[in-house]
Formats: C-alpha cells, sequence, structure tokens
C-alpha cells in the first residue's frame, strides 16, 4: 500500500507543477469570464441605431405607433404614403396597399444597406410588428387594450414549486440543466484524463523505465498508483476552477458594474425574461442538497475513473507507441459518447426507463448517476448503483490488470484485439 | 552459501520454450556470468528472478529462502531496456527509486547524496534527465540500481551504450560491491566483456543450459594443448620435426603439444633463442561457446 502512495504522490506532484497544468488551470476560468464579459458586451453593443422606415401603403398602421427599441438600438421613422424615402434608411418595411389585416401574410422588409440587420434587431423588429399586427387586429376586434394586456399576461407561465418532495414544474428545469452541466463536467475529466492515463503508461513503456520500476513494484499497484494520481490532478483541476469560477463571478462582475446580470449567457437582453424568474431559478438552486450531492458525485466521479481510467492504462499497455494506442481507443471512448449522446433524453425525464437503466450500467452511471442528483432520485437507486459501479470497477481493473502486466512487458510487436483477448485468459 | 538457486526452470510463451529445464546456483559473493546470444532466454532467466515473471515449472531460492514479494528489495536490476522519466530530476528520481525499494524517505535522501558525490555528480542534482548524455545517464541508472545496497546485483548488457572511461567505473565499482559481499550477475551476448570478469558463467541457448562453471575451469576443460613463443632469432628446420607446428615465422611460433610444455622450452634454449614470451594459449568463452553448442547439436542429432 504505501509503494502505492509513493507512486501517487509522484504521478500527483509530476503533473501538478507543470507549466501546462498551472496555465490551463488558470486560463480556464479566465476563458469562462472572458466568455460572459463578451457576450454581456455584446448584447449591450447596438452596433449602432438602425433606421426603420416603415411605408405604409395600406393605412392600416396609420394610428399606430411603432415604438423604438429602449437600447437604441432600432429606431422607426413613418414614410407619408407613396413619399420616397427623404434619407438613407437601414431598412425599409413596405406594407401593400391590399394588405390583407385578418390573413396576414409576409411582409417584405426591405434592406438598403449591404450590411444585415443583425439579429438583435431582427428579433426586436419581428416582435414589434406582430405586435402591432395583432394591435390592430384586436382594434378591428372590438378588443381593448386593456383586454388584450389582459390576454397577452395569462400566457406568461408562473413557475413555482408545488411541494418539496414533487420534482416538477421549475426545478425540473433547472435541475435538468444543472444535472447537464455535471454530466459534461465528468464527461471531459474522463476524456482528457483517461488520455492522461494512457500517455503516461505510453510514456514508461517506450522510455524504457517499466522494467526498472516493474523490478521493484507490482504491475497493479504501478497501475493503481497512476490512476489515482491523475484522479487527484483532475479532481484539483475541477476543484480550482470552481472555486476561480465563483470568484470570478463573486468578485470581477459586480467591479464591472455587471452585477445585474448574474448569468447574462444564458438571458437575452431583451424583455422576455422576467426578473423574476431569474429570482426563482436562483431559489431553487439555493434548494439543492449540495451535500449529498458533492459525496455522490465524488463516489462517482473516483468509481468512474478507476473504471475508464484501468481501460486507457491497459490500452496504453497494450499500444507499442502512442499512435498505436490511439487506434485501440476506440471501444473504450464508445461508450462515454453514447451516454453523453443519450443526456438529453435522460434528463429531459429523469425518472423514466432510460434514465434509470443508465443510471445502473456501470459504463454510464459515473456520467449519468450525478447529473440525475439535482431531480432526487430515490435513495435505493443511488445505492444500486453505486454498488453496481464498484462491482464493475474491480471487474474492469482485473482484466486491465492481466492486459497491463503482459502489455508493459511487450516491445516492438503491433497490439491486436485477439492478441488482448489471449492476454485476458492466460494464467500467471 | 548459494545466494540464488534455479531448480528446474521451466517458461513458455505460447508455443515458444524460452527457458527449458534450467538449473543453476550462483555462490554468495559470485560475479557471474549468464552468457548465450540474442533471444537465449537470458531476460526470461532474469525476469523470473527479479519476480516480473513467474516461472511454469521449478522453484528459485534466494539466500536459502523460497524467493517471495519481500526478496525484491535486495534485488539490484539494471534491464537492458533501462530508462527514466525524461522530465524528472536527477535527485528526485533516485530518491523515488530509491523510495520504492523500501528505503525511508531520509534514508533515500542520505544515500543518494553520498552516490552523486561518489561519483564527482552532485552538480547534476537539480538536472532534468532529458538533459544528460547517453554516459550520465547510464550512470544515474548504475546508481539507481545499487542505492538500496542490495544482496544481489543483476546488470543486463551493463557496458552497452558505455565510454571506456565510464565502463571502467561501472568495472571497479562491481568489484567494490563483492568485496562488500554482493552477488553479481552479468547477462550478456559480447562475451568477450565479461571474460576477465566472471568467476563463473552459465551458458544459454535457445532455452537450454549448454554448459556451466567456473571461467579457469572452463578453458581448462576446453583446451586445445596449444602453446605460442615469442623468440628473437630463427629456428631451424628440426622445429617442424620436432613439434606439431601450426604456425612460425620469424619471431612467433604456435605449437600443439600433449607432451610437457617444457621440451618446448628446452628446445629454444639448447639452440640458444632468446625467448620473449611463452604461454599457453586458452580458448575464449566466445570459442567454448561455439564448440559447446555444435557438441551439443551433434549430441541431438545423434539421439534423433
Amino acid at each position: 500500500m504505501s509503494k502505492i502512495l509513493i507512486i501517487i504522490q509522484r504521478e500527483y506532484i509530476t503533473r501538478v507543477r507543470k507549466r501546462t497544468f498551472i496555465i490551463s488551470t488558470l486560463l480556464a476560468p479566465l476563458g469562462f469570464f472572458a466568455l460572459i464579459l463578451f457576450s454581456v458586451l455584446m448584447s449591450n453593443y447596438s452596433g449602432g441605431t438602425r433606421q426603420v422606415a416603415i411605408s405604409d401603403d395600406s393605412g392600416l398602421f396609420s394610428s399606430v405607433v411603432f415604438p423604438d427599441a429602449p437600447d437604441g438600438s432600432v429606431e422607426f421613422h413613418y414614410l407619408a404614403k407613396g413619399a420616397a424615402p427623404t434619407q438613407k434608411y437601414d431598412a425599409i418595411i413596405r406594407i401593400p396597399s391590399f394588405y390583407d389585416i385578418d390573413n396576414p401574410r409576409k411582409v417584405s422588409i426591405g434592406c438598403t444597406s449591404d450590411k444585415s440587420l443583425g439579429m438583435m434587431a431582427t428579433t426586436y423588429i419581428n416582435k414589434v410588428f406582430s405586435d402591432k399586427v395583432r394591435q390592430v387586429r384586436a382594434t378591428k376586434m372590438n378588443i381593448t387594450q386593456e383586454q388584450l394586456d389582459n390576454l397577452n399576461a395569462d400566457i406568461e407561465l408562473s413557475y413555482q414549486k408545488l411541494s418539496e418532495d414533487k420534482k416538477k414544474g421549475a426545478s425540473a428545469i433547472v435541475g435538468m440543466g444543472f444535472g447537464y452541466l455535471i454530466g459534461i463536467a465528468i464527461y471531459t475529466l474522463l476524456l482528457v484524463y483517461g488520455t492522461m492515463i494512457m500517455k503516461g503508461v505510453v510514456e514508461e513503456k517506450s522510455s524504457r523505465i517499466m522494467e526498472v520500476l516493474v523490478s521493484s513494484v507490482k504491475p497493479i499497484q504501478l497501475m493503481l498508483g497512476k490512476i489515482l494520481g491523475i484522479a487527484a490532478v483532475g479532481l484539483t483541476q475541477f476543484i480550482l476552477w470552481i472555486i476561480l469560477m465563483s470568484l470570478s463571478v463573486v468578485f470581477l462582475l459586480p467591479a464591472l458594474g455587471l452585477s445585474q446580470a448574474p448569468t447574462p449567457q444564458h438571458l437575452p437582453a431583451n424583455d422576455s425574461v422576467d426578473p423574476q424568474t431569474v429570482q426563482q431559478v436562483l431559489a431553487i438552486l439555493k434548494d439543492f442538497h449540495y451535500g449529498p450531492m458533492v459525496v455522490v458525485l465524488l463516489l462517482f466521479f473516483l468509481g468512474g475513473f478507476l473504471l475508464y481510467g484501468s481501460l486507457f492504462a491497459a490500452i496504453g499497455a497494450a499500444g507499442g507507441d502512442e499512435t498505436d494506442s490511439q487506434s485501440l481507443t476506440f471501444p473504450v471512448i464508445l461508450p462515454i459518447i453514447i451516454t453523453i449522446a443519450m443526456m438529453t433524453n435522460i434528463l429531459g425525464q429523469p425518472d423514466g426507463k432510460l434514465a434509470f437503466w443508465a443510471s445502473l450500467i456501470p459504463f454510464c452511471s459515473p456520467i449519468i448517476m450525478p447529473s440525475l442528483m439535482p431531480t432526487n432520485p430515490p435513495l435505493w437507486q443511488i445505492v444500486a448503483s453505486l454498488v453496481l459501479l464498484f462491482t464493475g470497477f474491480l471487474l474492469c481493473v482485473s482484466l486491465a490488470a492481466r492486459i497491463y502486466r503482459t502489455g508493459i512487458l511487450m516491445y516492438g510487436k503491433k497490439t491486436s484485439f485477439k492478441e488482448i483477448g489471449k492476454w485476458l485468459f492466460r494464467k500467471n | 552459501m548459494d545466494q540464488i538457486t534455479l531448480t528446474h526452470i521451466e517458461k513458455r510463451y505460447g508455443n515458444h520454450v524460452a527457458s527449458a529445464d534450467v538449473s543453476f546456483s550462483i555462490p554468495r559473493g559470485a560475479i557471474f556470468g549468464l552468457l548465450g546470444p540474442n533471444g537465449a532466454g537470458k531476460t526470461t532467466l532474469i525476469r523470473m528472478i527479479t519476480r516480473i515473471t513467474m516461472p511454469d515449472r521449478g522453484t528459485i531460492r534466494f539466500g536459502g529462502e523460497d524467493l517471495r514479494e519481500h526478496h525484491t528489495s535486495r534485488i539490484g536490476y539494471m534491464p537492458e531496456e533501462r530508462g527514466l522519466y525524461k522530465t524528472m530530476k536527477v535527485y528526485e528520481h533516485l530518491i523515488y527509486l530509491a523510495r520504492l525499494k523500501d528505503l525511508s524517505g531520509a534514508e533515500a535522501a542520505r544515500r543518494v547524496n553520498l552516490w552523486l558525490d561518489k561519483f564527482e555528480i552532485t552538480e547534476w542534482k537539480q538536472k532534468k534527465i532529458e538533459e544528460l548524455s547517453k554516459g550520465m545517464a547510464q550512470k544515474i541508472q548504475f546508481i539507481a540500481t545499487v542505492l538500496h545496497d542490495p544482496d544481489l546485483l543483476i546488470l543486463d548488457e551493463p557496458f552497452s551504450g558505455l565510454d571506456p572511461i565510464n565502463a571502467k567505473l561501472i568495472e571497479d565499482e562491481i568489484y567494490a560491491l563483492r568485496q562488500q559481499g554482493k552477488t553479481i550477475i552479468f547477462s550478456t551476448h559480447r562475451m568477450e566483456q565479461v571474460e576477465d570478469i566472471c568467476d563463473q558463467i552459465v551458458l544459454i541457448d535457445q532455452g537450454h543450459k549448454i554448459l556451466e562453471g567456473d571461467v579457469a575451469e572452463l578453458k581448462q576443460r576446453f583446451k586445445e594443448d596449444k602453446y605460442h613463443i615469442d623468440y628473437d632469432g630463427m629456428v631451424g628446420d628440426d622445429f617442424a620435426a620436432t613439434f606439431d607446428v601450426q604456425m612460425v615465422t620469424e619471431h612467433e611460433a604456435t605449437v600443439h603439444s600433449r607432451s610437457c610444455s617444457n621440451d618446448i622450452l628446452k628446445y629454444f634454449i639448447d639452440r640458444g633463442i632468446t625467448v620473449r614470451g611463452y604461454s599457453e594459449i586458452l580458448p575464449s568463452l566466445n570459442e567454448i561457446f561455439i564448440r559447446a553448442v555444435n557438441e551439443q547439436k551433434i549430441k541431438a542429432g545423434r539421439v534423433a
């Protein structure tokens, strides 16, 4: 056991000390922060005011006011019937004289400049125009503006948690998003650090230190030491990322006067999101049981890492060099990719059959189970999944160890899957 | 007292027989040559002694006990395929390898410093392995092998890639270790390299033991009663008539003689020819190996 600790220590320290580790640990949150900043700036950036003329030949909209965009990105001008434009406009909305308000069809918006209007402006114009068409039709139907507002108000859903036990409504949606983030994070860690394990084994093999090492320690100790050491590196980076990102959100954003938009990349700059909804999302996030969630996350991360890590180690040992090993990785990466492809379906129905079975299969559960946690799955399901995962990894580790101990001493031969199959069933 | 004893060791890889019923023992304090051509099965035997692999059949005893896991910390092994972590620094790398051999951190540090001092390479301490020349790396590799003060030292092709100065350094170190009672196994296919170093050898070919024994004794056994004489002056025609002369020039001659070798000397003394040198020609290990393999083949042919 103590030898494993020495190996873990080396694997950990040599990697954490590396410049690439420090840089990537610092850069990722900076990139995250830059992304937030960028999207906030972009949404605030008007790109100049779009001058939009309305040429209403039908006269239907004569009594209607098209409001300018509050952020000043769009200004409306009204052209007199039949008059030629007096100035250069970015776009002209032509409403033909035969425009049928009861059967409104597409209205051409002629752009006069080469540059397009941009998505924000287009969205705004669309929204205003359909609002106004609705308003005109309402007037025609003798519906007052008040009644219309009432009608519109009812369309807005009011998100409320019904009770503590039921995972319905808004909390399920927020939970799904949150779970998805967790799933993606574990997926990334498994792939990035799994590949790192494989490269580490290949390095030991190609630098020929392997035989020196195995005369001192058992191959299984070497393999587990490497996997656990690199797992610790991955966890360190993960935790540092969370800390740095939270710090950047808590301190840097307010410092730049952006505190009113805590998660701006999810919130378009127009008024389609009710500030109340943001409050509710934050309240739901606050209500999650983070303690158990973190424990489960760590357990499944460790289990999944040992399971996949041992397979990556085996592949590293079987291949002669890096390209050789890369060609063997496909069967290991495949279940990870299938799992991530199923994520959306599973999280859409967290108590469905697919979610249930995927949360039990050891190849999927390290990603699926932690991402289901925000939706409060039953305890027995978590326990069953954990038991299966740890059985699975014991099995994988023992199989991988067989491949590993044979592979590490094989040189100059290209390894096929058939060959690996033979190693699995060889005694000794 | 034997340091290590192999009894009826057999190891197969699929249909390939890597070791076929090999038995030999190595006395404590010996410098022992494990010789044979490439692919003879030397590395397989070493891997079984270091417990990297297990024999299919047969037993290995270490210092009188059955070879067990804990014995590996008393063995120092420098494989032929050797290397170090390229990005690690010399000092921490040596500490790491020493600790894997069950040394405490403090003890490892003490010994690493001692050896670096001894080889006068203290200034390399903080250098990365990849910055070292091949010869430098070999020295580090040797230190790593002996750091934990092993009772048994196994060196697989130790001189390959070494310049003469470093080779001499390692050779001297090996003698010093023998002085301390350590047992050393040399494995090589370059037999001339170990001819003078080894006390005893075993010759392996195609997984089989061909020959074993004391080097001096083997040379006696395989010698062909040939003598070499260097002299000043000319021998007469009667020289060839008197002796079974293999080769003769103005200054030297090779003579085959079953009788007492002093007769040859007497011939020169009687005729007043100055003898500059006189020696019995003993076969090299290489020649012994070739002859032994051929004899084995003839024997096997007869059996078949």
